[in-house]
């Protein structure tokens, strides 16, 4: 009897044994679990494309604001979002010397139309002391000297008055550019559109030089352009005016078709949005501008967005040796 | 006649446990040693099991497993997504960084950097947190075996237990600031460093600078796209190395395979395991046939053939290969339930259940044949010679 009940234990024992084998078995087989992305990622529309990368930019590139006076900001007229007209003031910036200036300009020119009236009456004595003269009969009643002396400050004085006279203008003229450096201290919008940055405040120095940060950057905002950097590799594949369709990083149910606006001819250096300056360029990029109705698509300028462009496909026995084969 | 054999079997009950208790063994080596083995090979490539949603994997044509980082230049990536077949491609920056904890020790940690909008390349299960939290700034998901070990808080008292790794705690990675969201679980891997996730650029900004980042590009491909075709069309297109999961995969397990030397040192474990295993069983299970000689004896001299003697040892042997198996396989399950969510990888996937069955069986028939021979030779005279 003891015998048996070992031997049973023992056969139950392994069919547990290959129970568990199964099990562990079935464990081992079982998949991982698979990431569902938390946005689905965009795909091509298109069967042939060249995939990108786009930056939105106001149409005709965003205007960054210069001045043609440099000085103190004392007051900026817009905020970013703003929406502006042609000639509408976006910043002031002091005009006390300016201001001061024209006070000396004015007082000049009010000197100099003094000098004009003074000359103008020493003309007028000098024209009756040669019409006395000069309504005498007998001429021996004055000596010939006398009458030229007379005759000739006539003369010097009407130069006097000629001479007075452009001083004025050039008073006048001095006044007059007084007037146009104060309003330039006011800077006006050189276009239709909207505000897009303000780096400058009240306060602060506004310099001619351009290479820093500009005051203002602002946009024309009839359309919105998207700048793709298509790859040198892949850049005999564009053909200009292709079909091409943008889609929202984050939505990517919104999307739109876009228009083909221009290519740059020029094939520039990548710039990666990194920023880390260390980085070491050794790709061109080809850039083409496409453009779309800001009005329908809610994205700003400066935002990137996925690029699909309409391409042609990759010949057989391009890169890499001999032809492809036919997918599907 | 099986009773016979049976009865035969089971009747000393010591001889009998040795020949089940030799095979038992020879099955728990069996099993035990080559499931350790493939659990570990498993581990080199836990990632790319993980990151299970894209199709392909593309990469440096010089990258011999996944620990090997050779990123490609930032434009590749639409190059990559521009070939036709491809439904989509995402970057994945793969690299490593220190983390100073704050306790104010070091810690090489995996970093894993997937794309900022969709995340492609994040774990599949959060423990804690969600994984949109990755879009607060200086974010970034640790995984669990890191933040319960290696990035927890060392105690304040020796022999103290450490303080595990929390949500929203600040580690410092490469003097950055980082802070905690999220605690995954993620496949353990070959090196077991902590692996921290994050977003790609954020993932660039901690890394120490380097001129290109772009480790991997994940491409998923179109419906109905042969896999083989799309890989061998980006390589054709771009000179990249393309790989379907699977592929690299083994790509992974052959460079260890070839440069370690785990393989050998386990298939020698697995070896010595069979030839001990065989040994005993053989030779118990010899011993014991000779031993019971007589008794075959009689059968034979009772008329009895010779097949039906082959039916009876053959049953037999089958019957301590069952048991010795079952038993084996009991005591590896039981070792891997021991030991599960622990250091020591184990794996068991069917095949390797049916390896070590052949194992088991090939030495059952190895002193099945032995006995036979014997019983074969037997002269039925031999009974009455004693």
């Amino acid at each position: 009897m003891k015998k048996i009940s070992l031997l049973h234990f023992l056969i139950g024992a392994s069919l547990f044994g290959i129970g568990g084998g199964l099990f562990m078995g079935y464990l081992s087989s079982k998949e991982p679990k698979v990431q569902v992305p938390l946005i689905a990622p965009t795909t091509s529309p298109f069967e042939f494309f060249i995939a990108g990368s786009g930056i939105v930019e106001s149409s005709q590139q965003n205007t960054t604001l210069g001045t043609s006076i440099a000085g103190i900001v004392t007051k900026v007229h817009v905020r970013p979002g703003d929406l502006i007209k042609k000639g509408e003031a976006l910043l002031t910036i002091d005009d006390r010397i300016e201001k001061a200036a024209l006070k000396t300009q004015e007082a000049n020119l009010k000197a100099a139309l003094t000098a004009v009236r003074e000359a103008q009456s020493t003309l007028k004595s000098a024209q009756d002391q040669y019409s006395l003269i000069a309504k005498i009969v007998d001429k021996r009643a004055i000596s010939k000297s006398d009458f030229l002396k007379i005759q000739n400050d006539v003369a010097m004085a009407r130069t006097a008055v000629d001479h007075a006279k452009s001083l004025s203008d050039v008073a006048k003229a001095q006044v007059q550019a007084s007037k146009v450096n104060i309003a330039l201290c006011t800077v006006t919008s050189p276009l239709d559109g909207h505000v897009l940055q303000v780096n400058t405040r009240p306060g602060q120095y506004a310099s001619t030089d351009s290479s820093g940060s500009p005051l203002m950057l602002l946009g024309p905002r009839a359309h919105y352009d998207i700048r793709i950097d298509i790859d040198e590799t892949d850049a005999w594949r564009f053909q200009k005016g292709a079909e091409a369709t943008a889609f929202v990083r984050g939505n990517p149910n919104l999307s739109t078709k876009l228009t083909y606006a221009y290519t740059e001819p020029y094939v520039i250096p990548k710039q990666n949005l990194n920023g880390d300056a260390t980085e070491i360029v050794d790709t061109r990029v080809l850039q083409v501008v496409y453009s779309f109705d800001p009005e329908k698509f809610p994205v700003y300028v400066g935002q990137q967005l996925d690029v699909y462009i309409k391409a042609l496909p990759v010949a057989p026995d391009v890169r890499y040796g001999g032809p492809l084969e036919k997918s599907r | 006649m099986l009773y016979v054999g049976w009865r035969m079997l089971v009747g000393n009950h010591s001889k009998f446990l040795g020949i089940v208790v030799g095979l038992t063994f020879a099955g728990l080596i069996m099993t035990q040693q080559p499931g350790v083995f493939v659990g570990l090979m498993t581990r080199t490539f836990g990632f790319i099991t993980d990151v299970a949603l894209p199709d392909i994997w593309v990469m440096d044509p010089e990258v011999q497993f996944i620990d090997d980082n050779k990123p490609l230049p930032s434009p590749t990536l639409y190059e990559v997504a521009s070939i036709e077949g491809v439904s989509w491609a995402k970057p994945l920056f793969k690299g490593f960084v220190t983390a100073r904890l704050p306790g104010g020790g070091f810690q090489n940690c995996n970093l894993i950097g997937v794309d900022s909008t969709t995340f492609i390349g994040a774990p599949a299960v959060l423990l804690q947190g969600h994984i949109n939290d990755l879009h607060q700034s200086d974010s970034i998901i640790v995984n669990q075996e890191g933040a319960l070990d290696k990035l927890a808080t060392p105690p304040r008292h020796p022999g103290d237990p450490k303080t595990p790794l929390q949500i929203g705690q600040r580690l410092e990675l490469n003097d950055h600031r980082a802070i905690v969201v999220g605690i995954a679980k993620t496949s353990r891997t070959f090196q077991s460093q902590p692996i921290i996730f994050t977003t790609f650029e954020r993932a660039i900004q901690f890394s120490p600078p380097q001129r290109q980042t772009l480790t991997f590009i994940l491409v998923k491909a179109k419906e109905g796209e042969n896999l083989q075709t799309l890989c061998d069309r980006i390589h054709r297109q771009t000179g990249l190395s393309a790989y379907t999961k699977e592929q690299f995969k083994d790509l992974t397990i052959k460079y260890y395979l070839k440069y370690t030397g785990i393989p050998i040192n386990f298939g020698i474990s697995v070896l010595l395991g069979f030839l001990v295993g065989a040994a005993i069983a053989g030779q118990t299970f010899y011993n014991f046939t000779l031993e019971n000689m007589r008794y075959f004896g009689v059968l034979k001299a009772m008329g009895i053939s010779n097949k039906v003697l082959l039916f009876m040892i053959v049953s037999q042997a089958l019957f301590v290969a069952f048991l010795g198996y079952g038993l084996g396989l009991g005591v590896t399950c039981l070792c891997a339930l021991l030991t599960q969510d622990s250091m020591l990888a184990f794996r068991f996937p069917y095949s390797l259940m049916l390896f070590s069955l052949g194992g088991i069986f090939v030495i059952s028939a190895f002193s099945a044949i032995l006995s036979l021979r014997q019983v074969f030779k037997l002269d039925p005279a031999i009974v009455f010679r004693n």
